[in-house]
């Protein structure tokens, strides 16, 4: 459940790096509920002020070029809303303000523990979406179709799989409290579109690499201990997932994928620590958290013409980098058994 | 060979002295692919923020890369600086860099030097191995010795050598740090301005070009003896400084368009560069389609579907879209036309300037297609430019086009930060269900305006059609239909124009002996030559037209007010004495055309083509050879 303060130091420290992104969140709610203000303000007074209308919106271009009263009459007068309309846009306006004026904090969650860290992120993005049901509810009922029975749904919560591309970047961060044995980390996957960043602010021994499972070509994922590292995420252009440990552990992994650094995955891995990856028995199958850190590993490592690398069998990685196409010779040569000897 | 030092000695010793001025042009020049436009971007930016009028203007080769060391190839940019607002690029160039003599010869061979300039060239091409290579030199500074510019050597290539190994990557921030030291530029402006035009490179990148900086900065500390004070004065509202194509784009983004077709051509593409990097933010959508016609297509079928959208080309383009537009124009589709125009006709001067595309937009369609013409002057109504033709484009349910050019396109100037409204944004087209009896076109006579039509919309089902049509967008088999339905289409315009206001006079209101009547990207050179020419005592004014369809109304009075009437325009005119000219043959400037036709006014026209924007002094002269002749030019 969101919870109503930031309530751990290092939430607080969180919060504090994604300053930028929330700033921006908030001033994007501020200004959508004062354009809602203005236009119900020209709304009621439409006819009264229909050249102070008409020069607003053909912009500073006109002025001393265009007579906005005579173009104003030239194109006659809107028609009104409809009464159902007008109650929707009132409902807006009223969710809006109370986002606007409202002390809730909507950045900070708190998975109880046993909770589902899954459940916890969608909950606190399905309250954010009440804003932008609300917005598109007005631009509805602006363009006339708004209809109660297929609409009203907007003016409640709005879950994040009917976000848009817009709404999702611009999408506010969320700062997530949870237990080390209730970070299931892989159900977040679903959130990581748009601009969303999360950041799971987390207490106890965790698993190596977490987060290695969420790494793609466009998502910033980041596991740190330093919580100003998180201001690298909150200025990517991508949506991100950071973990913050309580304590930097030599079991637990510290990288970054950054999609900016690089066309590769190993140029966008920066590793600051690896812990060992132990040996399991052979026939044994790898635990999850060990599949986790290879799958780290096998990223963040530059490819080998050493077919033995590629194949994973233990050979330690090339020196340079080497092109795509020669780690794929290098393999089809190992399958076919041509070496010497 | 040591370079003999052309004018003045050469800088020796450490006496500097510092040339106070109100206004300085520099140019840099190189082979292409070298980084003098970044450097003058970067240049011209801290020089903005820093407070002074700024106006630059690229120098672009015809050739994408042509060869090197050409004087044909010169690439580069020439920045003007004032102590006050700067609207063209001037007349001549005060100080050059040039990477190369070739490079600098090719702007000498073009008078684009003043005859007291200061060159900084590099130096290497001087002792280069290759023979032929210095025999070059020679024979340039013999060619460059019929002026008096004052000539330095400058060691750019072993300077850079100490900081990268590839001086050809690294010689333009040398020459930044160099600029930074002769106008005193502010150091932590050039470094964050270095960092912001390399925000997508690596630190190691930023870190490499702030050292070439300084140490072209310690350099021209150690070794020059002048410096230029151009003063700076902060402006007490926030600024921005940005190009022509990037205030389009940015533009487009606060009128609240909601999608750019385009097929990338010179020099509109950087318009689409900008939305690509910011439109998706805002919800908006780039399409790059396969081809220029295409791109109209998308352009109409999202306008029809209920969207604002914007298609982006320059000449040759146009002229591909002259099919679709004229769709556009039957169906009544809103959309706006961004033609950012080069030399032509053809292929042309892709890389120059040229307001080439006037009559094209206005008449380029079969039968009659009126629409809306309008020309941004200044890069800060590039910006503001696009609110006012999305909201025109979606109340006509016409086609806006928005006529900017190569000098606008490029040139970097500061301007005050827009006061963003909501409001710009026009709210979402009325989709209500069509009242019983309301067809597509059901035109106000009066006006000629009618409802705009979305598909989906319950009653409004109707066929699309580009074939003459009544009022229910049925195919028009009576004549009397296609005369009705083309007399609304060009009522519109009729009606849109009695919303204009006369444009208003620069100079005497009242009359006098000149009227100069320009538009587009031509009014700074235009408005400095007329205060010229005033201070000498002429008698001329000027006025400048935003609006070209329709016309503003009042033009034919206020032209009779003034003893001559005569364009100023970068498109190509006969001259009178040329072999064969009589008044009747004459083919004149593309706005006087429209001009004489409009008002009946004997309107005469001095234009240029030489692919370069205008240059104040030679308009003076323009200006001083009409009133001397009786109007010929």
């Amino acid at each position: 459940m969101p919870s109503e303060t930031v309530s751990g130091g290092r939430a607080a420290q969180a919060l504090e790096a994604m300053s930028a992104s929330v700033e921006s969140f908030h001033s994007v709610v501020a200004t959508a509920e004062e354009e809602l203000r203005t236009y119900s303000a020209h709304r009621r007074g439409v006819s009264e002020f229909r050249g102070e209308q008409a020069l607003m919106e053909l912009g500073p271009f006109s002025v001393g070029r265009i007579d906005p009263e005579k173009f104003a009459d030239l194109l006659g007068e809107a028609d009104a809303l409809s009464p159902e309309a007008i109650h929707a846009v009132e409902r807006a306006e009223a969710i809006l303000v109370a986002f606007a004026g409202s002390d809730k904090d909507l950045h900070c969650v708190t998975v109880v523990r046993g909770g589902d860290l899954r459940d916890a992120v969608k909950g606190a993005l399905t309250e954010v979406g009440q804003i932008f049901g609300a917005s598109r509810a007005v631009e509805m009922a602006r363009a006339g179709i708004y209809r109660p029975d297929e609409h009203n749904h907007l003016l409640g919560s709005l879950p994040f799989r009917q976000w848009n591309r817009a709404e999702r970047h611009l999408a506010p961060p969320l700062v997530v409290e949870v237990e080390a044995d209730d970070l299931v980390p892989a159900g977040l996957g679903e959130f990581l579109d748009g601009e969303v960043k999360v950041v799971l602010v987390v207490s106890g021994i965790t698993a190596p690499a977490p987060l290695a499972r969420l790494i793609t070509p466009g998502t910033f994922v980041m596991q740190t201990a330093d919580p100003a590292a998180l201001a690298r995420m909150a200025a990517s252009p991508h949506p991100g997932v950071a973990l913050l440990f309580d304590e930097e552990r030599d079991g637990q992994a510290r990288f970054t994928h950054d999609p900016d650094q690089g066309d590769t995955p190993w140029k966008r891995i920066t590793v600051e620590h690896l812990p060992e990856q132990p040996m399991v028995g052979r026939g044994r199958r790898d635990p999850t958290w060990l599949e986790e850190l290879a799958h780290l590993k096998t990223l963040a490592a530059p490819p080998s013409v050493s077919a033995g690398a590629v194949a994973g069998e233990g050979a330690e990685p090339a020196a340079e980098p080497v092109e795509p196409a020669d780690r794929l010779a290098a393999w089809l040569l190992s399958q076919t058994d041509l070496g010497e000897g | 060979m040591k370079l003999p030092t052309v004018g003045e000695a050469a800088p020796s010793g450490r006496e500097v002295r510092t040339h106070r001025v109100h206004d300085h042009s520099v140019e840099i020049v190189s082979d292409s692919g070298e980084g003098a436009q970044k450097c003058g971007q970067i240049f011209g930016s801290v020089s903005a923020k820093m407070g002074n009028g700024v106006w630059t203007v690229e120098i672009i080769p015809a050739e994408v890369e042509p060869p090197p060391r050409n004087p044909a190839g010169a690439s580069g940019i020439r920045i003007r600086l004032g102590d006050a607002e700067v609207t063209n690029w001037g007349d001549e160039t005060n100080l050059v860099v040039a990477f190369n003599e070739q490079a600098l010869l090719g702007r000498h061979r073009l008078n684009a030097l003043a005859p007291d300039a200061t060159i900084l060239v590099e130096s290497m091409w001087a002792t280069h191995p290759d023979p032929s290579i210095r025999a070059q030199w020679e024979a340039a500074m013999e060619e460059l010795a019929d002026r008096s510019y004052r000539i330095i050597e400058v060691p750019m290539e072993e300077e850079c050598l100490t900081v990268v190994d590839n001086p050809r990557k690294g010689k333009n921030m040398f020459v930044l740090g160099l600029l930074s030291w002769i106008f005193d530029r502010d150091l932590e402006r050039a470094r964050e301005q270095i960092a912001h035009a390399f925000r997508k490179k690596s630190e190691e990148i930023y870190e490499r070009n702030v050292q070439l900086l300084e140490r072209g900065y310690g350099w021209a500390e150690e070794h020059l003896d002048f410096r230029v004070e151009v003063a700076t004065q902060a402006s007490d509202l926030p600024m921005v400084v940005m190009n022509g194509n990037e205030a389009v784009a940015l533009g487009a983004v606060a009128a609240g368009l909601e999608l750019a077709a385009m097929y990338p051509i010179t020099p509109a593409t950087s318009v689409s560069h900008m939305l690509g990097e910011v439109f998706e933010k805002y919800g908006g959508l780039v399409h790059q389609a396969e081809d220029e016609i295409a791109a109209a297509g998308v352009a109409i079928g999202s306008s029809y579907a209920g969207r604002c959208s914007f298609t982006i080309t320059s000449g040759p383009g146009l002229a591909l879209k002259t099919e679709f537009l004229g769709l556009a124009v039957m169906a009544e589709i809103p959309l706006v036309v961004v033609d950012v125009q080069r030399g032509g006709p053809s292929t042309g001067l892709p890389t120059k300037v040229e307001q080439s595309d006037l009559l094209a937009a206005m008449f380029g369609q079969p039968g009659d297609a009126p629409k809306v013409i309008i020309a941004p002057a200044t890069i800060e109504e590039c910006f503001h430019v696009m609110t006012t033709a999305r909201r025109i484009a979606e109340a006509l349910r016409t086609v806006v086009f928005v006529l900017s050019d190569a000098n606008l396109a490029t040139g970097v100037a500061p301007f005050p930060r827009p006061d963003l409204s909501a409001e710009w944004q026009a709210g979402p087209p009325d989709q209500r269900p069509i009242p019983e009896g309301l067809k597509p076109y059901s035109w106000d006579s009066r006006t000629g305006i009618s409802r705009r039509f979305i598909p989906g919309q319950p009653g409004g089902e109707h066929t699309l059609t580009g074939l003459a049509h009544d009022e229910g967008s049925k195919v028009a088999y009576d004549s009397v239909i296609n005369e009705r339905s083309s007399a609304m289409r060009s009522r519109k315009i009729a009606a849109f124009q009695s919303t204009l206001l006369p444009p208003e006079v620069n100079g005497d209101p009242e009359g006098g002996d000149l009227l100069v009547v320009g538009w587009g990207s031509t009014k700074g050179a235009i408005e400095e030559a007329v205060e010229r020419a005033r201070s000498e005592g002429l008698s001329v004014s000027s006025l400048h037209l935003t609006f070209i369809s329709p016309l503003p109304p009042g033009l034919k009075e206020i032209f009779q007010r003034f003893g001559k009437v005569m364009t100023v325009e970068i498109n190509y005119s006969d001259k009178k004495d040329d072999p064969f000219i009589t008044e009747e043959n004459r083919r004149r400037g593309q706005l006087a055309w429209l001009l004489r036709a409009a008002t009946l006014v004997d309107v005469d026209c001095w234009t240029r083509v030489l692919g370069e924007p205008l240059r104040p002094g030679k308009i003076v002269n323009a200006i001083r050879e009409s009133i001397r002749s009786g109007g010929d030019a």
